[in-house]
Protein backbone atom coordinates (compact mmCIF):
# COMPACT_ATOMS: atom_id res chain seq x y z
CA UNK A 1 0.00 0.00 0.00
CA UNK A 2 2.86 2.95 0.93
CA UNK A 3 4.31 2.66 -2.90
CA UNK A 4 0.25 3.03 -3.91
CA UNK A 5 -0.41 5.91 -1.42
CA UNK A 6 2.96 7.20 -2.39
CA UNK A 7 2.47 7.62 -6.31
CA UNK A 8 -1.13 9.17 -5.61
CA UNK A 9 1.22 12.06 -4.06
CA UNK A 10 3.79 12.06 -6.58
CA UNK A 11 0.79 12.43 -9.39
CA UNK A 12 -1.13 14.98 -7.65
CA UNK A 13 1.52 17.50 -6.86
CA UNK A 14 3.23 17.11 -10.36
CA UNK A 15 -0.09 18.78 -11.64
CA UNK A 16 0.68 22.02 -9.68
CA UNK A 17 3.63 22.65 -12.17
CA UNK A 18 2.31 21.27 -15.02
CA UNK A 19 -0.88 23.63 -14.38
CA UNK A 20 1.32 26.76 -14.07
CA UNK A 21 3.19 25.44 -17.26
CA UNK A 22 0.54 25.57 -18.98
CA UNK A 23 -0.19 29.15 -17.82
CA UNK A 24 3.17 30.77 -17.93
CA UNK A 25 5.62 29.05 -20.17
CA UNK A 26 6.54 31.68 -23.02
CA UNK A 27 6.66 28.50 -25.73
CA UNK A 28 3.26 26.62 -23.83
CA UNK A 29 1.49 24.76 -26.45
CA UNK A 30 -1.81 25.79 -28.80
CA UNK A 31 -4.29 24.38 -27.25
CA UNK A 32 -6.86 23.24 -29.88
CA UNK A 33 -9.57 19.98 -30.61
CA UNK A 34 -8.04 19.61 -33.91
CA UNK A 35 -3.49 19.42 -34.25
CA UNK A 36 -2.71 22.92 -35.95
CA UNK A 37 -0.14 21.82 -38.71
CA UNK A 38 1.27 22.93 -42.20
CA UNK A 39 -0.93 23.13 -45.58
CA UNK A 40 -0.47 20.00 -47.30
CA UNK A 41 -0.35 20.26 -51.31
CA UNK A 42 -0.44 17.55 -53.85
CA UNK A 43 2.27 16.94 -56.11
CA UNK A 44 0.12 18.11 -58.97
CA UNK A 45 -0.30 21.24 -57.41
CA UNK A 46 3.64 21.67 -56.49
CA UNK A 47 5.12 20.90 -59.95
CA UNK A 48 2.38 22.95 -61.40
CA UNK A 49 4.06 26.07 -59.39
CA UNK A 50 6.23 28.85 -60.82
CA UNK A 51 9.66 29.34 -60.14
CA UNK A 52 11.03 29.99 -57.15
CA UNK A 53 9.91 26.38 -55.11
CA UNK A 54 12.44 24.82 -53.46
CA UNK A 55 12.07 21.15 -52.70
CA UNK A 56 13.12 19.83 -48.80
CA UNK A 57 13.73 16.44 -48.39
CA UNK A 58 12.91 15.64 -44.62
CA UNK A 59 14.04 11.76 -44.94
CA UNK A 60 16.63 10.73 -41.97
CA UNK A 61 19.72 8.47 -42.87
CA UNK A 62 20.93 7.51 -46.06
CA UNK A 63 17.35 7.98 -47.64
CA UNK A 64 17.98 10.80 -49.93
CA UNK A 65 21.46 9.58 -51.42
CA UNK A 66 19.30 6.46 -52.86
CA UNK A 67 17.00 9.12 -54.76
CA UNK A 68 15.77 12.37 -54.04
CA UNK A 69 13.35 15.47 -55.86
CA UNK A 70 15.60 16.66 -58.24
CA UNK A 71 17.38 20.16 -56.84
CA UNK A 72 16.03 19.29 -53.10
CA UNK A 73 17.63 19.94 -49.92
CA UNK A 74 18.01 17.36 -47.73
CA UNK A 75 17.04 19.15 -43.77
CA UNK A 76 15.62 16.51 -41.10
CA UNK A 77 15.48 16.81 -37.63
CA UNK A 78 18.02 14.75 -36.43
CA UNK A 79 20.79 16.62 -38.60
CA UNK A 80 19.27 19.77 -38.09
CA UNK A 81 22.26 21.91 -37.08
CA UNK A 82 24.59 20.90 -39.57
CA UNK A 83 22.30 20.65 -42.78
CA UNK A 84 20.46 23.76 -42.24
CA UNK A 85 23.16 26.29 -43.22
CA UNK A 86 22.95 24.34 -46.87
CA UNK A 87 19.11 25.20 -46.65
CA UNK A 88 19.86 28.47 -45.79
CA UNK A 89 22.17 29.29 -48.75
CA UNK A 90 19.40 27.75 -50.91
CA UNK A 91 16.39 29.81 -50.05
CA UNK A 92 15.74 33.34 -51.18
CA UNK A 93 12.91 35.64 -50.02
CA UNK A 94 9.59 35.08 -52.24
CA UNK A 95 10.66 31.25 -52.76
CA UNK A 96 8.09 28.66 -51.79
CA UNK A 97 9.37 25.46 -49.95
CA UNK A 98 7.56 22.11 -50.18
CA UNK A 99 8.92 19.67 -47.50
CA UNK A 100 8.35 15.92 -47.97
CA UNK A 101 9.22 12.67 -46.15
CA UNK A 102 8.75 9.15 -47.44
CA UNK A 103 5.10 8.93 -47.59
CA UNK A 104 1.70 9.58 -45.96
CA UNK A 105 2.45 7.84 -42.69
CA UNK A 106 5.54 9.34 -41.70
CA UNK A 107 5.57 13.02 -39.80
CA UNK A 108 8.87 14.00 -40.07
CA UNK A 109 8.14 16.50 -42.70
CA UNK A 110 5.48 18.17 -40.31
CA UNK A 111 8.20 17.82 -37.84
CA UNK A 112 10.54 19.91 -40.44
CA UNK A 113 7.69 22.62 -41.34
CA UNK A 114 6.91 23.66 -38.26
CA UNK A 115 10.13 24.30 -37.18
CA UNK A 116 10.57 26.71 -40.37
CA UNK A 117 7.34 28.39 -39.14
CA UNK A 118 8.56 28.69 -35.07
CA UNK A 119 12.12 29.03 -35.65
CA UNK A 120 12.77 30.74 -38.72
CA UNK A 121 9.64 32.38 -39.16
CA UNK A 122 9.34 31.82 -43.30
CA UNK A 123 5.86 32.24 -44.93
CA UNK A 124 4.67 29.65 -47.53
CA UNK A 125 5.70 26.26 -46.66
CA UNK A 126 3.85 23.76 -47.66
CA UNK A 127 3.62 19.20 -46.89
CA UNK A 128 3.92 17.51 -50.02
CA UNK A 129 0.85 15.02 -49.91
CA UNK A 130 2.14 11.63 -50.44
CA UNK A 131 5.45 12.26 -49.55
CA UNK A 132 8.49 10.51 -51.65
CA UNK A 133 5.84 7.92 -52.69
CA UNK A 134 3.79 10.09 -54.92
CA UNK A 135 6.88 11.64 -56.31
CA UNK A 136 8.02 7.99 -57.25
CA UNK A 137 4.38 6.67 -58.43
CA UNK A 138 4.44 9.46 -60.65
CA UNK A 139 8.41 9.41 -61.87
CA UNK A 140 8.65 6.20 -62.98
CA UNK B 1 24.59 -18.45 -3.39
CA UNK B 2 23.23 -15.00 -2.05
CA UNK B 3 24.53 -12.27 -3.67
CA UNK B 4 27.34 -9.99 -1.50
CA UNK B 5 24.67 -7.04 0.53
CA UNK B 6 27.38 -4.22 -0.43
CA UNK B 7 28.02 -5.43 -4.04
CA UNK B 8 23.63 -5.28 -4.07
CA UNK B 9 23.67 -2.08 -2.34
CA UNK B 10 25.97 -0.87 -4.87
CA UNK B 11 23.94 -1.92 -7.78
CA UNK B 12 21.18 -0.07 -5.77
CA UNK B 13 22.99 2.45 -5.34
CA UNK B 14 24.01 3.06 -9.25
CA UNK B 15 20.60 1.99 -10.23
CA UNK B 16 19.17 4.58 -8.86
CA UNK B 17 21.55 7.36 -10.21
CA UNK B 18 20.70 5.44 -13.92
CA UNK B 19 16.98 5.67 -13.47
CA UNK B 20 16.30 9.18 -11.28
CA UNK B 21 18.85 10.90 -13.47
CA UNK B 22 17.82 9.67 -16.28
CA UNK B 23 14.30 10.76 -16.08
CA UNK B 24 15.76 14.60 -14.52
CA UNK B 25 17.58 15.08 -17.45
CA UNK B 26 14.93 13.91 -20.10
CA UNK B 27 12.13 15.77 -18.43
CA UNK B 28 14.66 18.99 -18.41
CA UNK B 29 14.83 19.42 -21.87
CA UNK B 30 10.96 18.31 -22.44
CA UNK B 31 10.13 21.21 -20.02
CA UNK B 32 12.05 23.62 -22.05
CA UNK B 33 9.90 22.74 -25.45
CA UNK B 34 6.19 21.46 -24.79
CA UNK B 35 5.33 21.83 -28.30
CA UNK B 36 8.11 19.92 -29.56
CA UNK B 37 7.35 17.15 -26.97
CA UNK B 38 3.70 17.60 -27.80
CA UNK B 39 4.52 17.21 -31.57
CA UNK B 40 6.49 14.27 -30.81
CA UNK B 41 3.70 12.55 -29.02
CA UNK B 42 1.97 12.94 -31.96
CA UNK B 43 3.53 11.57 -34.11
CA UNK B 44 2.98 8.26 -32.54
CA UNK B 45 -0.67 8.65 -34.10
CA UNK B 46 -2.15 6.99 -30.59
CA UNK B 47 -3.74 10.08 -28.79
CA UNK B 48 -6.02 12.67 -30.16
CA UNK B 49 -4.33 15.98 -30.50
CA UNK B 50 -5.91 17.34 -27.02
CA UNK B 51 -4.63 14.48 -25.14
CA UNK B 52 -0.99 14.86 -26.83
CA UNK B 53 -1.04 18.38 -25.06
CA UNK B 54 -2.50 17.33 -21.68
CA UNK B 55 0.31 14.39 -21.69
CA UNK B 56 3.02 16.47 -23.30
CA UNK B 57 2.33 19.11 -20.70
CA UNK B 58 1.83 16.88 -17.51
CA UNK B 59 4.47 14.23 -18.33
CA UNK B 60 7.89 15.93 -18.11
CA UNK B 61 7.25 17.53 -14.75
CA UNK B 62 5.91 14.04 -13.61
CA UNK B 63 8.96 12.05 -14.59
CA UNK B 64 11.07 15.27 -12.54
CA UNK B 65 9.51 14.70 -9.88
CA UNK B 66 9.92 10.59 -10.04
CA UNK B 67 13.38 11.15 -11.15
CA UNK B 68 13.76 13.55 -8.17
CA UNK B 69 12.00 11.48 -5.77
CA UNK B 70 14.12 8.55 -6.41
CA UNK B 71 17.85 10.41 -6.40
CA UNK B 72 16.76 12.01 -2.56
CA UNK B 73 14.98 8.75 -2.08
CA UNK B 74 12.24 10.75 -0.30
CA UNK B 75 8.79 8.83 -1.59
CA UNK B 76 10.67 6.93 -3.30
CA UNK B 77 8.24 3.47 -3.44
CA UNK B 78 5.90 5.88 -5.12
CA UNK B 79 8.09 6.91 -8.06
CA UNK B 80 9.45 3.80 -8.12
CA UNK B 81 6.03 2.20 -9.11
CA UNK B 82 5.05 5.57 -11.32
CA UNK B 83 8.81 5.17 -13.42
CA UNK B 84 8.01 1.12 -14.03
CA UNK B 85 4.81 2.18 -15.43
CA UNK B 86 5.77 4.70 -17.57
CA UNK B 87 8.64 2.80 -18.85
CA UNK B 88 5.87 -0.61 -19.71
CA UNK B 89 3.86 2.04 -21.55
CA UNK B 90 6.52 3.60 -23.21
CA UNK B 91 7.48 0.24 -24.46
CA UNK B 92 4.42 -0.51 -25.58
CA UNK B 93 3.79 2.86 -27.81
CA UNK B 94 7.72 2.61 -29.45
CA UNK B 95 7.09 -1.01 -30.30
CA UNK B 96 3.74 -0.26 -31.77
CA UNK B 97 4.83 2.61 -33.88
CA UNK B 98 7.81 0.30 -34.97
CA UNK B 99 5.41 -2.23 -35.75
CA UNK B 100 3.05 0.03 -37.85
CA UNK B 101 6.77 1.23 -39.64
CA UNK B 102 6.35 5.21 -38.44
CA UNK B 103 8.90 6.96 -39.64
CA UNK B 104 9.80 9.09 -36.43
CA UNK B 105 12.33 9.32 -33.73
CA UNK B 106 11.85 7.99 -30.06
CA UNK B 107 11.04 11.43 -28.27
CA UNK B 108 12.94 10.80 -24.98
CA UNK B 109 14.68 13.14 -24.32
CA UNK B 110 12.44 16.08 -26.57
CA UNK B 111 14.80 17.26 -29.63
CA UNK B 112 17.77 16.76 -27.70
CA UNK B 113 18.96 13.51 -29.10
CA UNK B 114 17.44 12.09 -31.95
CA UNK B 115 17.49 8.29 -30.90
CA UNK B 116 15.98 5.64 -32.97
CA UNK B 117 12.98 3.79 -32.25
CA UNK B 118 14.84 0.55 -31.31
CA UNK B 119 17.71 2.21 -28.96
CA UNK B 120 14.38 4.02 -27.07
CA UNK B 121 12.86 0.34 -26.98
CA UNK B 122 15.78 -1.24 -25.36
CA UNK B 123 16.18 1.59 -23.03
CA UNK B 124 12.83 1.44 -21.55
CA UNK B 125 12.70 -1.46 -21.08
CA UNK B 126 16.31 -1.30 -19.51
CA UNK B 127 15.10 1.32 -17.17
CA UNK B 128 12.02 -0.05 -16.42
CA UNK B 129 13.76 -3.64 -15.29
CA UNK B 130 15.55 -1.19 -13.18
CA UNK B 131 12.76 0.43 -11.33
CA UNK B 132 10.95 -3.11 -10.65
CA UNK B 133 14.46 -4.12 -8.78
CA UNK B 134 15.06 -1.17 -6.68
CA UNK B 135 10.76 -1.37 -6.16
CA UNK B 136 11.64 -5.23 -5.57
CA UNK B 137 14.38 -4.54 -3.06
CA UNK B 138 12.57 -1.57 -1.30
CA UNK B 139 9.82 -3.74 -0.34
CA UNK B 140 12.47 -6.21 1.15
CA UNK B 141 14.62 -4.15 3.18
CA UNK B 142 11.54 -2.75 5.36
CA UNK B 143 12.74 -2.40 8.41
CA UNK B 144 10.21 -5.05 10.63
CA UNK B 145 8.34 -3.72 13.63
CA UNK B 146 10.49 -4.97 16.81
CA UNK B 147 7.19 -5.50 18.45
CA UNK B 148 5.63 -7.84 15.70
CA UNK B 149 7.69 -11.08 13.92
CA UNK B 150 9.15 -10.55 11.11
CA UNK B 151 7.33 -10.89 8.31
CA UNK B 152 4.17 -9.42 9.73
CA UNK B 153 2.00 -12.09 11.16
CA UNK B 154 -1.69 -11.08 11.59
CA UNK B 155 -3.11 -12.34 14.27
CA UNK B 156 -6.14 -13.92 14.56
CA UNK B 157 -8.95 -13.46 16.99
Amino acid sequence: MKPLRESFVILALAVIPALLSLWLHPQRPVLAWTKPGVEEVELATATGWSPPVLWVDARAGEAFQHGHVPDAIPLNEASWEQQLPGFLAAWRPGTRIVVYCDSRACDASQGVALRFERELKLPEIYVLKGGWASWQQTHR
Amino acid sequence: MAANPSLRNAFAWLGRLLLGGTFVVAAGFKILDPPAFVADIGHYRLLPYPLAVALGVYLPWLELSCGAAVLIRRLEQGALLILAGLCGLFSLAIASAWARGLDITCGCFGHATSSSLPLGLARSLTLGLVALFLLRRGHHTISPNPNRPYPAVRQIR
